[in-house]
């Protein structure tokens, strides 16, 4: 056997794995070897991280869940190897296939993501500290968050001569101001709900679903990988994120989500609960309390021009989420009486 | 069913044949085999191989997987494990924190583990059975010998003083640590290569193995090699003055005694009292250097 010639040599001893080459993709190394083409990741994830999503994913495959991308076991029969800086693991490399089904990538990604949620749905046993925990806790957070946002724009109004990213900020200042009231309301209406049922769902989430976590096969079908924030939480906080990472693939066309919703209710149905939540963390404008966040950091090397730029970009993105969650996801009085 | 095929079948290799009735050729490397008869011994060494490890760099030779993700396969009445087996040697002078880390790890684990295995009860020094050589000995030789007899029985006091103040400590029960030639080094990855052996209590071999590394590398190498070892405090201080108090012991003249009983000859006496010397300046050089090794580490505790 020959001394290592790259770091990852060490790593892929566990594997058995003496690589002809390695190349670099990113957090992704395609690893070829006499014994085929492989895919280490590199992620900064801890030893206990990794260890809940490797349990989150055998759990799946428990469950009879086969869409998921698998993780190849070190000769020693571990899913990761972590290093104490990073934690690695092994996949099959894939290649990308051309998609050529009518239906759109996102409508298949939330049935999968309907089958993951319905595989592994409880129903809580309520426990009013947890649920108060819960709640409290998010509202703190976007209180914080909405003050930071309220002192940027005090600030930025006491200027006289304005930056353009301010000037830009302080033109939506309101209308974000109302998305954040908006999402509290929701936020609330989830927690009466709660209180009133004494109980609520929990599924496995993967954490950041979207068509960049996921390959297409052959048949068009998704086979998801990084389930690295796999976690146990409400289906809506998975949903939120889906919509937040997908809706500019759907071009912001309402048909086209409403046939994600459908697609992910074909599998488990939402409670009215848990639209409310979704219509939370949806008009929450978290996205833009990070850009500001990152402009008064002045983080990176973005000029003054990317910042605006990514700035307008976030606002239509809120502007665009107001106008889509109005519409297609609050149950309207005739469902809630029907659900009744 | 042959053996090449039962492990065809169960590490899913597509070429296996023998180099040597316990090492094999495979498509991922060379393998050895070892076979287990006890299964209590085989899940104790099952167990702290896998516990001891330090991803990615520092392993023991764990015992590699099956298709079923199991780490033994049944044959024969017993059970195989399969191993990695690596040719070269580490380059020990560059290793010394990395062996002295996985000696810790093991005293660590060693200190901690449920026991469920026999031991290898522990020794004691033979030096008392001497004394009834003694009187049949030539002068010299029992000149040569008196002093060291006195010299025995007051390290013998030391080391049960030692070991009474630490009576509520747990001895680790261990691998046999017996020679640097246990660690072996492959893609940066070192692979200390364990043994097959019923475990033991305390630190007899470990003891050994630093007499070896002192005799071969020298006090600076060793003098890392501890400090490796107490990294972490993987190894606790008290633990320290257990090994300390096993180096102690006088089991120098052990070979002597053994000699003895078999009416050797007068230049084999010789030869051997020469050799006890050297062992006897070594073990005194051990035993200042781990308790130098001790206060360094009760200073840094106290900073």
């Amino acid at each position: 056997m020959n001394q290592a010639r790259t770091p990852y040599d060490s790593i892929l001893f566990y594997y058995d794995l003496y690589p002809q080459s390695i190349e670099d993709y990113g957090k992704i190394k395609k690893v070829t070897t006499s014994r085929g083409v492989f895919a280490l990741k590199e992620t900064t994830i801890g030893a206990h991280q990794a260890d809940e999503f490797i349990h989150a994913l055998r759990k799946l495959t428990k469950l009879g869940f086969k869409q998921a991308v698998p993780i190849l076991p070190t000769k020693f029969g571990e899913y990761t190897l972590s290093t104490g800086t990073h934690t690695y693991y092994l996949m099959p490399w894939m290649e990308a296939i051309e998609y050529s089904a009518r239906d759109s990538q996102e409508q298949k990604l939330a049935s999968q993501l309907g089958t993951i949620h319905r595989l592994t749905v409880k129903t809580q046993p309520f426990l009013k500290e947890n649920i108060d925990e819960s709640y409290h806790q998010l509202l703190r957070r976007w209180e914080m968050r909405r003050l930071t946002l309220n002192r940027f724009a005090d600030e930025s109004e006491r200027k006289t001569y304005m930056s353009p990213f301010e000037l830009t900020f302080l033109t939506h200042a309101y209308m974000l101001d109302q998305m954040a009231e908006a999402a509290k309301n929701h936020l609330e209406k989830w927690y009466e709900i709660c209180l009133e049922k004494e109980k609520y769902r929990t599924v496995l989430c993967h954490g950041r679903i979207n068509r960049s976590h996921a390959f297409f096969n052959s048949d068009n079908e998704p086979l998801l990988l990084n389930f690295e924030r796999a976690c146990i939480d409400t289906p809506s906080r998975d949903i939120a994120s889906f919509c937040r990472y997908s809706f500019r693939h759907a071009y912001w066309v309402e048909e086209e989500v409403l046939k994600w919703f459908m697609n992910y209710e074909r599998h488990l149905p939402l409670l009215e609960e848990e639209k409310h939540l979704i219509c939370a963390y949806l008009n929450f404008p978290e996205p833009i309390a990070f850009a500001v966040d990152a402009y008064v950091a002045s983080k990176g090397n973005m000029r003054e021009f990317e910042h605006v730029q990514r700035l307008e970009k976030r606002l239509t993105s809120m502007r665009r989420v107001q106008r889509l969650t109005q519409k297609l996801i609050i149950v309207s009085d005739h469902q809630q009486q029907e659900q009744q | 069913m042959e053996l090449l095929d039962w492990l065809k079948e169960n590490y899913q290799w597509q070429s296996v044949k023998f180099v040597n009735e316990a090492l094999i050729e495979t498509e991922q490397g060379r393998k050895r085999l070892r076979y287990w008869s006890d299964k209590a011994l085989l899940d104790w060494h099952i167990e702290w191989r896998d516990r001891c490890s330090v991803t990615p760099y520092m392993l023991a030779d764990r015992m590699i997987r099956n298709k079923d993700q199991e780490a033994s396969i049944s044959w024969k009445g017993g059970w195989l494990t399969v191993h990695d087996e690596v040719d070269q040697s580490a380059v020990v002078s560059q290793s010394e924190t990395e062996i002295g880390k996985m000696i810790g790890a093991m005293v660590h684990y060693g200190v901690q583990s449920a026991v469920d295995v026999d031991s290898v009860p522990q020794k004691e020094p033979m030096y008392s059975e001497l004394y009834s050589h003694v009187p049949f000995l030539r002068d010299s030789h029992r000149q040569f010998i008196a002093p060291l007899l006195m010299e025995s029985e007051k390290r013998m006091k030391k080391a049960i003083a030692l070991k009474a103040s630490f009576k509520n400590e747990t001895l680790p029960l261990l691998d046999p640590i017996t020679t640097p030639k246990q660690a072996k080094k492959v893609y940066q990855v070192l692979i200390w290569f364990g043994t097959r052996q019923p475990p033991e209590r305390g630190y007899y071999s470990l003891r050994m193995f630093l007499s070896e590394w002192l005799e071969k590398y020298g006090r600076e190498s060793l003098e890392i090699l501890l400090a490796g070892m107490y990294e972490d405090d993987r190894v606790t201080r008290e633990q320290a003055i257990l090994l300390c108090a096993e180096c102690l012991h006088p089991y120098e003249l052990d070979s002597l005694v053994m000699m003895l009983e078999r009416n050797p000859r007068d230049t084999e006496i010789e030869e051997e009292l020469q050799k006890i010397t050297k062992e006897w300046e070594r073990s005194k050089v051990l035993v200042q250097v781990i308790s130098a090794s001790i206060d360094k580490k009760k200073k840094v505790l106290t900073q």
